[in-house]
């Protein structure tokens, strides 16, 4: 599905990342981690050409991301943003419809049955059908951040990323990102995410990209038994291990600063 | 579907009684219930009057209203600012130096009067390029863009000066009427000529509109659902600066009108970009042609030329925008 090969990429001539190389499968869920700074963002970025890349490749199904029309990138990967900004003010479902624009022609003066059917679907799995009519400008964080999962969604497209897509939300509207996460990979969707909260990403993840000084430190599954050690190393800081009572389930917390 | 309908008629209706209106207010308004039933001999002189003064001035009124409003509607979408417009971006004042050097010159005696047009194209081009360097250089601001358009209106209307000094008598007079947008000169040829270039314009750059919704919602996030934002801008920059350069070509400067009729729609009709250029387009036309009405009756025998009074009206809406725009932040 998606192939990442030696990547080295960065703005104008300064490269950011380096040696990036991983592979994700028809409903891999990916999470990146690492420290503010450490170059999460950027391969985001880089995957869907954002930024300009020195040397290596991207392939989507064996096709060259960096020969693909902007167009035909937005039919392969949706992008969810870390913060909805709209300069008018659209309705959620205008919003949500703002996901069909790669499928349409721009030879066209009034959104199609089809395109609206598509974007009050998407509002419906991401339950927010209800705010189908409320200006996004005035919508919460959470539901915010719902609108644009469910514009992604109605872009329809085999893999979707997220930036931070937790970050800033209550217990309650992370649990309900979580299970619409889980739900896509249900789904078949490649998801790509860059989380800071390690257990949120450890309870999702069928891989943990962790990330040091803008390099891939070391990729894992979330139930490496190393992963807390691996953590301490990206992190700077120590991470224990700790059962949770009556639950065959272990957390990981940070102890201390390593620096 | 049936708001977008009831917009747009809406919104004709007011350009329809608006045309009407200057074919019968002021000294000499021809009677229109004559008019129609044929009771005006063709060369009668109300005849003459409504063929070669009331028409052409109608057309270019309406032609201009809508190309330049468009333009504006335009612009503030790609940038994503309700105080863009060609004025305040220094592409009117590019466009009229542009004149001033055909004028000046005498370019336009040499070559016709398409050298007007093709030196108010070079210019307003040409202002457009500096206008997008500066915004690549300071990394997207638009503010300092504004800024960049305030100081080339500045240098290009010192230039335009300058261009007068040097010229004849006759030559210092018509630059100078060009520096304020008038529909008192328009001739029948030109007119037709805008008008077919304005239902053209308005048939086709709704289409623009998918594009602006999509980059209304940030230029990355654009990118995101496939827009190429980078070809985009200079297409549609482009377009909106032609269409500028060919309304001052023909008119002088018309302030802040492609400011102030978006922004009324925006606020009234729609927010869909689609319709936003349509109703820019046909409330525009309207626009401009109440404005040179009133300019016609305001000062009575005198006239005010629809210019200027399009300019204090925009820049009031200018300063409240502004406000407004401050009180959000």
């Amino acid at each position: 599905m998606l192939r990442i090969n030696n990547i080295r990429a960065g703005y104008g001539n300064k490269a950011i990342i380096d040696d990036i190389s991983f592979n994700l499968g028809k409903g891999d869920i990916a999470v990146i981690v690492g420290r503010n700074g450490c170059g999460k963002s950027t391969l985001l970025k880089t995957i869907v050409r954002e930024t300009h890349i020195e040397s290596g490749e991207i392939f989507i199904d064996n096709a060259d991301m960096q020969k693909m029309s902007r167009k035909d990138i937005a039919l392969n990967i949706a992008f969810v943003e870390q913060d909805l900004s709209s300069e008018i003010e659209f309705t959620a479902l205008q919003y949500t419809m703002l996901g069909r624009t790669p499928h349409n022609s721009i030879f066209k003066l009034n959104d199609s049955k089809k395109d609206v059917e598509a974007a009050l679907l998407a509002l419906k799995t991401t339950n927010c059908e209800h705010l189908r009519d409320t200006p996004v400008n005035k919508l919460s964080g959470g539901e915010k951040q719902l609108v644009m999962i469910a514009k992604a969604i109605a872009q329809d497209t085999p893999i979707i990323i997220l930036d931070e897509p937790t970050s800033n939300l209550d217990i309650t509207n992370q649990l309900e990102i979580i299970n619409l996460l889980k739900e896509l990979k249900n789904r078949g969707k490649t998801i790509i995410a860059v989380m800071h909260d390690i257990n949120v990403a450890i309870g999702i993840a069928d891989r943990l990209i962790m990330m040091k000084k803008r390099r891939i430190f070391k990729i894992t599954e979330p139930q490496d038994t190393q992963n807390s050690q691996y953590l301490s190393a990206v992190l700077d800081t120590e991470m224990e291990k700790i059962d949770v009572e009556n639950e065959n389930k272990q957390i990981i917390v940070a102890k201390k600063l390593l620096k | 579907m049936k708001n977008q309908t009831l917009n747009i008629i809406i919104v004709t209706v007011l350009m329809l009684v608006s045309i009407l209106l200057s074919f019968t207010i002021g000294e000499n308004g021809i009677n229109l219930h004559d008019l129609l039933t044929g009771k005006i001999d063709n060369e009668s002189v109300d005849w003459i009057i409504f063929k070669e003064i009331r028409l052409p001035r109608v057309l270019m009124s309406t032609s201009c209203g809508a190309l330049i409003c468009m333009a504006g509607c335009i612009m503030q979408g790609i940038f994503r600012n309700p105080l863009v417009e060609p004025y305040t971006l220094g592409l009117s004042g590019g466009a009229m130096l542009g004149v001033g050097i055909a004028v000046g010159f005498g370019l336009n005696e040499i070559w016709g009067g398409q050298a007007t047009t093709i030196c108010a194209l070079f210019g307003a081009l040409a202002t457009a390029l500096i206008v997008l360097t500066i915004r690549k250089i300071m990394g997207g601001s638009t503010t300092s863009m504004l800024l960049a358009g305030v100081m080339i209106s500045f240098a290009t209307s010192s230039i335009s000066t300058l261009i007068m000094c040097l010229s004849s008598k006759e030559n210092i007079a018509q630059i100078t009427s060009w520096s304020i947008g008038s529909f008192e000169l328009a001739n029948t040829n030109n007119a037709f000529t805008m008008c077919i270039l304005a239902i053209i314009a308005t048939a086709l750059l709704p289409f623009a509109g998918n594009i602006l919704n999509a980059m209304s919602i940030g230029d990355e996030a654009a990118r995101h659902i496939g827009i190429d934002t980078g070809r985009a801008v200079v297409a549609l920059f482009a377009i909106a600066s032609t269409m500028t350069a060919l309304c001052v070509s023909q008119t002088g400067i018309i302030a802040f009108a492609g400011l102030i009729v978006p922004q009324a729609i925006r606020l009234i009709f729609a927010i869909d970009f689609r319709q936003q250029i349509i109703l820019s387009s046909i409330g525009g036309a309207a626009f401009l042609t109440l404005c040179d009405i009133t300019g016609r009756e305001i000062i009575y025998p005198r006239e005010l030329p629809a210019g200027i009074l399009s300019g204090i009206i925009g820049g009031i809406v200018f300063i409240y925008i502004l406000i407004k725009q401050n009180a959000k932040n």
